[in-house]
């Protein structure tokens, strides 16, 4: 198999063939772990896969980890990083708890107010931080199935599936692609 | 032919839960009598991502001629979802939408069960409650393959009782239940921790049915005794008792400086506050160079570590932390410390599976627990035990006591206590579940 790693706003659908699965990875380590195993599985099977992995290392504190490359077998993945990029949507900003000016405990209150509101727009923001690359693809190439992997990433699948009316939809949860 | 055992544990290996080892030894004991077993867990991916660790060293414990059958179990609330249903306001914000369902849902299945309009019955939420389908389809297949003669069901998670209840029913055989901690009761203060009505039709339900409801101390099995005074004769008592291999061989009375040390999985409910406080207090009393070490994870789950591991001191009061002990390394542990100190949160019926291996060692035990604690209770009448309160005053000299009881026992007193709490011996201690469930099989579960 072969791979490319790409942040988001840089897809090129050109490498990838007719047969390709759609992966979108969400944004926590369950998540983007799922996404690992269900893009391995895929690739096995000689199928193509574009992740879209908003997956933060730094945030979470534990490795990204990938299907290992090199073997001859194999379709191709493209992961398009967008943690970055939604980092700076308003989703992400609230849950940095921004620039606040409060006593210590206010600033705590705040903070803690901010980031769930944040957290609660994050399917939102995803979306919006990927929505253009997923129009590119859609005006190219049809998935033989779209993956989620988190409930973060419901909101995507959801939008996904509105795109490409007739692909099954499913989640790489127990019971879901795997 | 061979009785079948068709056992739900939702913990089991790799799982490193408190509730494995329990597990485990049921299996292995089953296995030993004679039976076949099957157990039905939950799957690895679960573990590995939702729950965040587990302990791989513990399939080598796994009896070799059982059969093990994972059922996927997610919280996630993407599993099973059909997003093109989704509609606009749950597809946008599915993690609100799903939070505004989970506080309504035991409210409605309160409303529900009190008007009797709820299509099957009062539902109860444990969180595991999707599991509970899945088990009983993977139930009924195995009974296809090889007739099941029993069913037994471990809990927490209780769902796991509710599948035993309707698989049995399905396959028209007896199932027991086997409580490693009260579900309606709460285990720190006894008094009835649910308001769900729900719930507790599920639990009295589950219990009526039941052949025999196992239980892990004296407190709790006379509590659900005075909870279902009608169902009381089924309320029987089986320890958590101590494997034989996490015990050393005899050693020499222990000389200074002296290690105290702390082994099981800590929790916030733990008192180390207390015991840390009481430690610094006592160290400059003690010989230099005397150690307390904790052994084991810092909670159940991966995020709980980093929250746990600030609450300890750093190593410069000789405190150390030394990590997981695997199971085969449990008796090297003890080995390695002169005095083993117990932390027990909660009262009567909390006594700890830890508890047992301290009272089996022969080595002083510093025993903190608030008075009345059911790890307290075991301990009366060990020579070398001493209870304290969850509080600094009352640990620290009990601390300084068991640095000399260290000093003055001789390798007869050990081998005396050894004899004496033998019976706690897991394989010993297993067997009213053994025996209870075999002999209902003479009497004939299933035609």
């Amino acid at each position: 198999m072969t791979m490319a790693h790409l942040v988001s706003g840089e897809l090129d659908p050109s490498p990838i063939s007719e047969r390709w699965i759609l992966v979108l990875g969400g944004v926590t380590r369950q998540g983007h772990r799922r996404a690992s195993r269900a893009a391995a599985t895929a690739l096995a099977s000689g199928l193509d896969v574009v992740w879209f992995d908003g997956y933060d290392e730094t945030e979470e504190g534990f490795p990204r980890e990938f299907p290992s490359a090199g073997k001859d077998e194999g379709g191709h993945l493209v992961t398009v990083d967008f943690a970055e990029a939604e980092s700076h949507t308003v989703s992400g900003r609230l849950r940095d708890g921004g620039r606040l000016k409060a006593s210590p405990m206010g600033r705590w209150v705040w903070k803690q107010l901010l980031r769930r509101i944040g957290s609660l727009l994050r399917p939102r923001a995803c979306w919006a931080t990927i929505r253009s690359d997923i129009r590119i693809l859609s005006d190219r190439r049809t998935p033989d199935a779209i993956v989620y992997t988190d409930p973060v990433a419901i909101t995507s699948a959801w939008y996904a599936a509105r795109i490409w009316t007739g692909v099954s939809v499913s989640t790489a949860a127990p019971g879901g692609y795997e | 032919m061979k009785p079948h055992l068709l056992y739900i544990a939702f913990w089991y290996p790799p799982s490193r839960a408190s509730g494995v080892y329990r597990a485990l030894a049921t299996t292995r004991e089953f296995v030993a009598a004679g039976w076949d077993v099957t157990v039905i867990t939950c799957d690895r991916p679960f573990l590995e991502d939702e729950v965040g660790s587990v302990d791989e060293s513990l399939l080598k414990e796994t009896p070799l001629d059982i059969d093990v059958i994972r059922v996927p179990f997610t919280f996630d609330l993407a599993a099973d979802l059909d997003v093109r249903s989704l509609n606009w306001w749950s597809a946008n914000f599915p993690t609100l939408w799903d939070g505004l369902h989970r506080k309504i849902a035991p409210i409605r299945n309160t409303v529900s069960a009190a008007l009797g309009t709820h299509p099957t019955g009062p539902q109860f939420t444990d969180g595991y409650q999707t599991w509970i389908d899945p088990v009983v389809k993977a139930g009924v297949a195995v009974d296809a393959r090889h007739r099941v003669d029993h069913v037994l069901a471990t809990g927490n998670p209780y769902s796991s009782f509710e599948a035993a209840r309707i698989l049995a029913a399905d396959l028209g055989t007896g199932y027991s239940v086997d409580y490693r901690d009260p579900w309606t009761i709460d285990v720190f203060t006894g008094s009835t921790n649910y308001a769900d009505r729900a719930t507790l039709a599920a639990e009295k339900r589950i219990v009526e049915q039941a052949a025999s409801c196992f239980h892990v101390n004296d407190a709790i099995a006379e509590a659900y005794r005075r909870l279902y005074p009608h169902q009381a004769h089924k309320q029987i008592v089986v320890y958590n008792g101590y494997d034989a291999q996490s015990i050393p061989a005899v050693t020499d009375p222990a000389s200074p400086p002296y290690r105290f040390g702390i082994l099981g999985t800590m929790n916030d409910r733990w008192p180390m506050d207390a015991i840390l406080k009481a430690w610094k207090a006592s160290l400059p009393q003690l010989p230099a160079g005397s150690e307390l070490l904790l052994g084991g994870h810092l909670g159940y789950f991966a995020r709980s570590q980093d929250v746990l591991e600030a609450t300890l001191p750093s190593e410069d009061v000789g405190f150390r932390y030394v990590g997981p002990v695997h199971k085969a390394d449990v008796a090297d542990f003890y080995a390695s410390i002169d005095i083993v100190v117990v932390p027990v949160p909660g009262g009567p019926m909390v006594t700890s599976g830890k508890v047992f291996e301290a009272l089996a060692l022969g080595k002083p035990i510093v025993c903190v627990q608030q008075e009345g604690g059911g790890a307290r209770g075991l301990l009366n009448g060990h020579p070398l035990a001493i209870a304290a309160e969850p509080t600094p005053k009352s640990v620290a000299p009990a601390l300084l006591e068991a640095a000399r009881l260290a000093v003055d026992f001789d390798p007869d007193t050990v081998t005396a206590i050894r004899k004496k709490y033998c019976r706690y011996e897991r394989h010993v201690a297993m067997q009213p579940m053994v025996v209870t469930i075999t002999g209902r099989l003479r009497g004939s579960d299933r035609e």
